[in-house]
């Protein structure tokens, strides 16, 4: 197994060419004039904002706001998801009855429920995690309800044969079979959580990267929109790697069927 | 108390609408190795799957509780070794007990090796033994095995033949062997019970002494009960 | 062979299709294209001359067709126009200053009205018998709303200077607009910094259970028109009729309060009760004057001040952003800068 380290090294090696002629693009835009530098800023201004926000302690403050909703949305709506998910996709009477209705407001953009959200929770942190915990809900839900659905009945019958209770199934078995579905919708529901944060703190917040994308988005300051934009884009990137860094630790059989060149 | 291990009487089993099996009679002895063939779809894999109770059915079946299953793919869990799967099988006794058991087991079949791979790293021929190890692990009364070497090829196929009849002499129990391989059932088993349009066509004795070798496939007796076989399908 | 020809026959018709709808697109827009300025603005009854003009055709007969796109907050007008998508913005002037201090280019070519007063001000749930907005806002942990990057921010600003309270004291929360006054009944914050009509929506919802802080001699926002350089030297007569337009609605308005306030009624769907009591807030005036250079100025200097260390420190000339000629054309007497 490949340390952490000299996978990240890789990765950066890989990507540093792409980065290296993407900067030359970028600044070459500005300093030439083809794209006006107040709409545009040029890299150095963007660094320079984002220096400025960090020495000022705005950064880490934002970055802690941000971070614990998505974490707590994050952790939330997965947990529901998948158990919502198991029960719909093994038990008939469950999914008639709640599946239905389950789809409907799946097909819902979340965004559009933030002013209900409002109107039910307010602006504080609890509506903020609200709405990222529903959102986040939805993939994990059909990921692991298609997951369970779709457990081989072998495995089940095994499982039966040997004797073993319920619990043992559904935590040896059921869980497990359903791993790869799950982690997929736990993939998807990363970004989601991420654009949720921006969304419910732009309906109203003090702080957090949402907040700062907004208000230095309202006062003209590309330069420190564009920083918290790739702040934002940094942190998303990193959680979904940690992320599934320690799924692929604790199921580590999926690591075995990564058949990929 | 009935000191045969199966018995099935006047068994009738439906999918939906479809009759598949339809009185169905035949019992086995204590140790029999049985082998039932068939045309495909004619209901074998699902008189297994009814004996397991893993399907309900009309009828009498008296088997005892203690029952191995080997499916034809699937079987093992992808997301355990060798041995932690082998050790899924056993329940009700200590952490120290499995691994005694699971150790001997594994050793009994050859597959102390590979005790810690991943049924994705084991081969074909592999993955089956590993199977097998994991339904007799319980030591059950009875062993259902539903074409377990259909996916392999003809020679891994043999060597699994052998290794079966090693590890069935050691156990001794009851097997019931499903397989679209007359050849194959033969071989291996005691007698044969043909099915055809549903229902039980026929019971064929196999005397052959045992320990069996390879060579008995080429005889005349054996040829003669194949033709035999063949006939009443 | 069927499945290819299927989709060969698929992808035809697509393409066609396409065509076909920007064809019909550019046919249309090259009709109207020379004698039409897109105008955006925010959906409030500051807009009366616009609404006016529009609704009495005033544009027309002067010779242009106004193309009228609404927003819920100017600032986002001014984003789109700056965007390259509108001719117009109407606006308020900090986001002007705003983003003339951070380098973008246009020029402000008239104010829709004169001055508003107490357009802007703070709404807030009543706590017992407190009636003093120093005491209230003295109180530990009260969080108040408002429109960042706008007047309300600045008016915020302003108010609590006005009363000596920090601002770090207070745990200001960004949000739009529209979102406020659900947020204030909801108990979410204490009070909200906000222009019309969302404020009068507040102060309505409230009753008897909020309370309105308003400081007569502070800021008030103005209302300003924004136009490219380029769009004067290119559709001058056009913006000279779009002036002469708002023009005759001022004038109509003065005659004709009752059907004005309809017209409001009609564009912005607020109640008559709301158009009533805020009336009086705004002067409906087409002009240029002091206040826009005070004002714009002053916010600026505060914005720099907000900053840490913003790269830029100068403040603008905002004098050299105003376009005055055409409005001297209307009427000279329009333009009222010392």
């Amino acid at each position: 197994m490949s340390r952490p380290y000299s996978t990240l090294q890789r990765y950066f090696q890989r990507i540093l060419p792409s980065l290296i002629f993407f900067i030359i693009i970028w600044e070459s835009l500005v300093k030439l004039n083809i794209i006006d530098k107040a709409i545009f800023p040029s890299l150095g201004s963007v660094a320079s904002a984002l220096y400025l926000w960090f020495s000022s302690g705005e950064m880490a403050r934002d970055i802690i706001a941000s971070s614990w909703r998505v974490a707590l949305g994050l952790v939330i709506g997965t947990f529901l998801g998948i158990a919502v998910g198991f029960l719909t996709g093994r038990i008939k009477f469950t999914n008639i009855l709640l599946g239905p209705i389950i789809q409907m407001i799946r097909s819902l953009p979340p965004v559009a429920i933030i002013p209900l959200i409002i109107i039910w929770f307010g602006i504080g942190d609890t509506a903020k995690i609200f709405s990222i915990s529903f959102a986040v809900f939805f993939p994990n839900w059909i990921n692991t309800h298609i997951g369970a659905e779709n457990i081989p009945i072998t495995y089940l019958w095994c499982a039966k044969l040997f004797k073993a209770n319920k619990v043992k199934i559904f935590l040896r078995v059921m869980l497990p079979a359903s791993a790869q579905h799950i982690i997929a919708g736990i993939r998807t529901g990363i970004p989601i959580a991420f654009i949720m944060v921006y969304v419910s703190e732009l309906a109203g917040a003090s702080s957090g990267l949402g907040y700062q994308i907004s208000i230095s988005h309202l006062a003209y300051r590309i330069d420190k929109m564009i920083a918290a934009l790739i702040v934002l884009g940094f942190l998303g990137g990193i959680s979904d790697y940690l992320i599934t860094s320690v799924i692929k630790n604790i199921f580590p059989w999926t690591k075995l069927q990564d058949n990929r060149l | 108390m009935t000191t045969k291990p199966i018995i099935v009487r006047d068994l009738f089993f439906s999918y939906g609408n479809s009759l598949i099996l339809e009185n169905i009679n035949f019992e086995c002895n204590m140790g029999e190795f049985v082998a039932i063939v068939g045309k495909s779809g004619v209901g074998k894999s699902s008189l297994l799957k009814v004996l397991a109770q893993f399907e309900k059915s009309k009828g009498e079946i008296i088997i005892s509780n203690n029952i191995g299953y080997v499916f034809q793919s699937y079987s093992l869990f992808p997301w355990m070794t060798l041995e932690e799967n082998v050790e899924f099988a056993l329940s009700g006794i200590s952490k120290i007990e499995k691994k005694s058991i699971v150790s001997s087991i594994l050793k009994k079949v050859g597959l102390s090796d590979l005790s810690n791979r991943y049924p994705t790293q084991l081969s074909g021929g592999q993955a089956q033994r590993g199977s097998i190890a994991r339904a007799v692990a319980t030591n059950p009364d009875v062993l259902l095995m539903d074409e377990p070497f259909a996916a392999c090829d003809h020679h891994t196929r043999e060597k699994l033949q052998e290794w079966l009849l090693d590890v069935w002499m050691d156990f001794r129990m009851t097997v019931i062997f499903v397989t679209h391989s007359i050849e194959e059932a033969i071989y291996l088993s005691d007698k044969v019970i043909v099915l055809n349009n549903r229902k039980f066509e026929a019971e064929i004795k196999i005397s052959f002494p045992r320990p069996r070798s390879g060579e008995i496939r080429f005889s005349n007796d054996f040829q003669a009960i194949k033709h035999q076989i063949l006939e009443r399908m | 062979m069927d499945i290819n020809r299927t989709l060969f026959l698929f992808l035809t018709t697509m393409c066609a299709f396409i065509t076909l709808s920007c064809n019909k697109e550019q046919e249309g827009d090259k009709i109207n294209a020379a004698s039409t300025l897109s105008v955006g603005f925010q959906n409030s009854p500051s807009m009366a001359l616009l609404m006016v003009a529009q609704e009495k055709n005033f544009f027309v007969s002067r010779g242009v067709n106004v193309e009228m796109k609404e927003f819920t907050a100017g600032k986002f007008a001014l984003q789109a126009f700056l965007g390259g998508s509108l001719d117009i913005a109407i606006s308020g002037e900090v986001p002007v200053a705003l983003s003339i201090l951070q380098g973008n280019q246009f020029k402000v070519i008239g104010q829709v009205v004169e001055r508003t007063v107490n357009e802007c001000r703070v709404v807030a749930r009543k706590e017992g018998t407190i009636t003093e907005a120093k005491l209230y806002f003295s109180k530990k942990g009260r969080k108040l709303a408002t429109s960042f990057g706008g007047g309300p921010e600045f008016f915020t600003y302003n108010f609590f200077n006005k009363i000596s309270i920090k601002e770090s004291e207070i745990e200001i929360i960004s949000q739009k607009p529209e979102d406020m006054p659900a947020t204030l009944l909801s108990g979410s914050v204490d009070a909200i910094a906000i222009f019309d009509p969302f404020a009068k929506i507040a102060e309505l919802q409230l009753g008897n259970k909020g309370i309105t802080f308003t400081l007569d001699d502070i800021y008030s926002e103005l209302y300003v028109i924004d136009v490219k350089q380029k769009t004067i030297d290119e559709k001058r007569e056009l913006l000279s009729s779009f002036l002469k337009g708002l023009y005759d609605a001022q004038l109509f308005i003065a005659d004709n309060p009752v059907e004005s306030k309809k017209i409001l009624m009609k564009y912005t769907k607020l109640d008559k009760i709301i158009i009533d009591e805020i009336w009086g807030d705004f002067v409906f005036k087409l002009c240029i004057n002091q206040l826009f250079l005070d004002y714009t100025s002053a916010e600026a200097k505060w914005s720099i001040s907000k900053e840490n260390g913003t790269k830029n420190r100068n403040i603008p000339n905002y004098r050299d952003i105003l376009y005055t000629d055409l409005l001297k054309e209307v009427d000279s007497s329009l333009v009222k800068i010392k």
